[in-house]
């Protein structure tokens, strides 16, 4: 595999960062880390990077079977993307992306006319073609973020590591960006990491997601596997809106699109419920209920179909139904 | 000084070692030999040195002055501050940027000019002691501390609070007394007592408007200079000696100016949390 | 957030025109001609009387501050008129002496003090360490010491009762094999050969040591808000990219910081050709160590009210110079800090 991570733990005085994270990337993968802040997911890649040390110890980093982590962050040959993308502001784009092979020692470093070609081959690559002689503060957020990965491509890195690519973009440039990222690691097939808080962003563009919480990675796998297959609640929980209803013995978990609204009651499991609020987000209605029994808030989706069907509306009363539900193994109800 | 993280960034030891050692040099050796210096002066002797009536009259008039040209300042930098800020005319920039001067001039070149405008504008000197013209000589130099640290403040000042205030009935005295002051008050005082502290160690300038005549028109580092020359007196206390004690007293007054402005820095941004 | 609607003939930080109150023409105009007339008389009216004073007697007068000719035919002057040629000679030699030494001084303690403040900037703005509180404040001392007592202190060090009096008083200038320090007084280089000083105290290395004490917190004191403000992000992309660290010094940093840095120099310039208290200590009132300000004391006490003049012109022009330059700068400097996005300081680095 191309980035192994183990046994790696890391404090800032008092606080516990990461605790013992174990990690695996195979080669050409493009891996998300998730979690919310605080969850330690910057600090592991910038461990990765060699950007931050760990904790000094029994862990250990490497890249290709090769221990990198003693290496200098200099020497680890890494691409990283930071999240206010770091350019170089007394640069032109051309000599921000040149700098990583500018800065070579004499022996391995490019010829000018190679270095000029490599630039302008990224440049086509990253869409920039025009502005090469532009300075970072005369382009937008994406063009930014996109002279920022070319830099870091240019030294061709082993891996290559994105700190929250989209944070600072806005919704629309964001959902460009991240498809554009998408095809551009299919294109270029580096094995790469990427470190996010928005999980739909990682479902969709990641082959495989990392889900970090309190310092702990709680679960890896595709997105198909952490969304259907969830090990814990907070993965549940992150990975989308939840209804809680509480058991006998356990809570029971269940997303608002496995929630079925009818008109009456189907059997003694149909729970009565009011309608507080319709909210219409095309093909699906979001319907917020506030059960009858004890008073708690629903959640539930319904097709816009079902929607028309019922003729929902505010003060109205329906039946709920479960069509599928999780519970986890030691997660009493009190 | 430990290091408390490492880091990636290089350079940390040889930047760090640099510093102390050329602040070492400069600063903590110099300032330990005064500190070991004045250890070797006996209570009796430091007390009856700067409790001599020259010394004490020397103080006065640079204690005085010194708090006359700050209170001065304060309300003319408040003025000009908000002036600079708030108004648009003519000339505005080149004003705002004549500010800095009494920074960048030389305390020689300010001390002839004064004393050569004192010398040919006879009606300028009306009250022609030397009180009246060294605190004019200083109010010149203790003029950008106020406005400089006033007009930042001003500058991030939002207007709304101040038609927040209107709108419920407030006159224009008020909303400065109950809504801007307050705001501008840390700023104000420490741009006040950095005046005040550079006034009263002030020493180019105001020796030349001045007699220099011991126990009536003598600024304190103007006698610390005399003393530094003199003879050893009847009990055997060096001028050297003399000098220290004087100097100590000074730099005291300097540092406990510094202590204060920290607290009221401090306070002040309790007060945000 | 200030409301985006554009208020006429009203000002960027004030209120709305038709939010003031009828009347309040009448205070901002009275309050905006106190502040005029109070800044060209306190400020104005100094600075132009400097030069007022150098050309009272007109250009010829000016000129022999620095340089008294020989007229072509000196057989054709009486005794008195030859006497007082050479000692006007002299004393425009002294006059260009002490601004020689002026510039040597600050060619040796400008870049002591930049080496400096970009080194301690360097180290307090891109790492934590314990301490460094303290290490920003031992930096401001000097500001709040009173000129004459930083000259007193360097007294107590290295005059003839100082702690390293009997060291210093008999201290040749040795350098390697023959050359010894000779002071500033004789060429404006200060090293060569043959003549030396001993001592330190009212020699010109007093001089320049006073002057660095004086001045060293400049150059710091303007990187610090600056390199605080741009964090470490730059540097660390830099590393990532394979850089060595002077490299990433030298192309990422120092192009980053240059500004700000320029205004430090050129302030710590202006205080280091300035300064007067400190240096009248320590110079021992020996016309060989003259400094600029030093001079036109002398001078002035000379009743040369016009030469006094003349050499202050030059001072004032240099620090009416500084504020154009400061000007110039701030503008840059505010470029160089617009960019700066939030997250990036030392502290925010970390997650």
């Amino acid at each position: 595999m191309s980035i192994e991570v183990k046994h790696i733990t890391k404090t800032f005085g008092q606080f516990t960062a990461l605790k013992d994270v174990n990690l695996r990337i195979e080669t050409g993968e493009l891996v998300a880390l998730l979690g919310p802040s605080g969850s330690g997911k910057t600090t592991l890649l910038r461990i990765i990077a060699g950007l931050e040390l760990p904790n000094p110890g029994e862990g250990e980093i490497s890249f290709f079977d090769e221990s990198v982590g003693d290496q200098h962050v200099s020497r680890r040959k890494v691409g990283f993307v930071f999240q206010h993308y770091a350019l170089f502001r007394t640069m032109t784009v051309f000599e921000n992306v040149a700098f990583g092979l500018r800065v070579r020692p004499w022996k391995s470093r490019p010829s000018r006319s190679e270095i000029r070609d490599r630039v302008e081959h990224l440049l086509k690559l990253v869409q920039l073609e025009g502005l090469a002689q532009r300075y970072p503060q005369q382009l937008s957020g994406g063009q930014r973020q996109r002279v920022a990965l070319a830099r870091a491509l240019a030294v061709e890195p082993k891996v290559l590591l994105l700190d929250e690519p989209f944070g600072a973009l806005d919704a629309k440039v964001r959902r460009e960006l991240r498809r554009w990222l998408r095809h551009l690691h299919d294109d270029v097939g580096i094995t790469s990491v990427f470190v996010t808080h928005d999980q739909e962003e990682a479902l969709e563009v990641a082959d495989r997601i990392a889900i970090l919480n309190a310092g702990k990675v709680e679960q890896i796998g595709t997105p198909e596997e952490v969304y259907e297959k969830p090990v814990s609640p907070f993965v549940l929980q992150f990975l989308g809106n939840v209804n809680l209803f509480h058991g006998r013995t356990t809570k029971q978990y269940v997303r608002p699109h496995d929630v079925v609204l009818v008109a009456d009651a189907t059997g003694p499991d149909s729970i009565p419920a009011e309608v507080e609020h319709v909210a219409f987000s095309g093909a699906r209605v979001a319907v917020m209920l506030k059960r009858k029994d004890n008073g708690t808030i629903l959640e539930a989706e319904v097709p816009r179909e079902r929607h028309l069907a019922l003729g929902l509306h505010r003060g109205q009363t329906v039946y709920v139904d479960v069509k599928e539900s999780r519970t986890f193994e030691g997660d009493y109800s009190i | 000084m430990a290091v408390l993280r490492r880091s990636v960034l290089p350079g940390f030891r040889l930047s760090l070692g640099y510093t102390v050692f050329y602040l070492s040099l400069m600063v903590l050796i110099p300032l330990g030999a005064l500190v070991v210096k004045s250890g070797t002066l006996s209570w009796h002797d430091f007390y009856t040195t700067v409790t001599d009536d020259f010394v004490i009259s020397a103080y006065k008039l640079s204690l005085g002055a010194s708090l006359a040209a700050a209170a001065i300042n304060g309300v003319m930098g408040l003025l000009v501050a908000w002036v600079l800020v708030r108004y648009r005319f003519p000339g505005r920039k080149i004003f705002d940027a004549i500010v800095d001067l009494p920074f960048a001039l030389p305390t020689a070149v300010a001390g002839i000019t004064f004393a050569d405008i004192f010398a040919t504008n006879t009606w300028l000197n009306a009250y022609g002691n030397d009180w009246y013209r060294v605190t004019l000589v200083l109010i010149f130099v203790g003029l950008p501390f106020v406005i400089r640290t006033v007009q930042p403040v001003l500058q991030d000042w939002d207007t709304e609070t101040e038609q927040a205030a209107m709108s419920l009935g407030a006159g224009p005295v008020t909303i400065f007394r109950r809504v801007i002051f307050p705001v501008l008050f840390p700023a104000w005082i420490s741009g006040v007592a950095l005046a005040f502290a550079r006034c009263v160690g002030e020493y180019g300038s105001v020796i030349f408007v001045s007699g220099n005549i011991p126990g009536k028109s003598q600024i304190v580092p103007q006698l610390i200079i005399e003393k530094l020359y003199l003879p050893p007196d009847e009990n055997g206390v060096t001028g050297v000696a003399h000098a220290t004690s004087i100097g100590l007293v000074l730099l005291l007054i300097s540092l406990s100016i510094l202590l204060v402005l920290n607290a009221i820095d401090y306070l002040s941004r309790r007060h945000d949390r | 957030m200030k409301s985006p609607t554009p208020t006429p003939l009203s000002d960027a930080h004030g209120l709305p025109r038709h939010l003031r109150r009828p009347g309040s023409v009448v205070v901002q105009w009275s309050l905006t001609l106190i502040v005029v007339l109070f800044l060209s008389a306190f400020i104005i009216w100094p600075v132009v009387n400097v030069f007022r004073g150098a050309f009272s007697k007109g250009v010829d007068q000016y000129v022999k501050t620095f340089y008294v000719p020989t007229p072509a035919d000196t057989s054709t002057l009486s005794r008195a008129e030859k006497r007082q040629l050479a000692k006007d000679q002299s004393q425009a030699e002294r006059t260009r002496e002490a601004v020689m030494m002026t510039v040597s001084v600050a060619a040796i303690v400008v870049p002591l003090n930049t080496i400096f403040g970009i080194a301690a900037a360097w180290a307090i703005t891109k790492f934590k360490f314990r301490g460094k509180t303290l290490l920003i404040s031992l930096i401001d001392l000097p500001f709040s010491v009173s000129p004459v007592v930083s000259g007193l202190i360097f007294v107590l060090l290295m005059g003839r009762v100082g702690i390293f009096g009997d060291w210093a008083t008999h201290l040749n200038w040795p350098w390697p094999w023959s050359a010894y320090w000779r002071g500033f007084d004789v060429s404006w280089f200060p090293i060569g050969f043959a003549e030396w000083k001993q001592g330190v105290i009212f020699t010109p290395l007093a001089t320049a040591l006073a002057s660095a004490f004086v001045t060293f917190p400049f150059v710091a004191r303007s990187l610090i808000p600056l390199m605080a403000s741009q964090g470490v992000e730059q540097e660390q992309a830099a590393l990532t990219l394979g850089a060595k660290g002077r490299q990433m010094f030298f192309r990422v940093t120092l192009p980053a910081i240059k500004w700000g840095l320029i205004y430090g120099v050129i302030l710590c310039t202006a205080r280091a050709v300035g300064e007067f208290g400190a240096v009248s200590v320590v110079s021992g009132n020996t016309n060989a160590n003259d400094t600029m300000p030093l001079r036109i004391e002398k001078i002035w006490q000379s009743y040369n009210t016009q030469q006094a003049f003349s050499l202050a012109s030059l001072l004032a022009t240099v620090s009416v110079a500084t504020l154009l330059l400061k000007i110039f700068v701030d503008r840059k400097k505010a470029q160089q800090s617009l960019e700066t996005s939030p997250g990036k300081t030392a502290q925010g680095a970390v997650k």
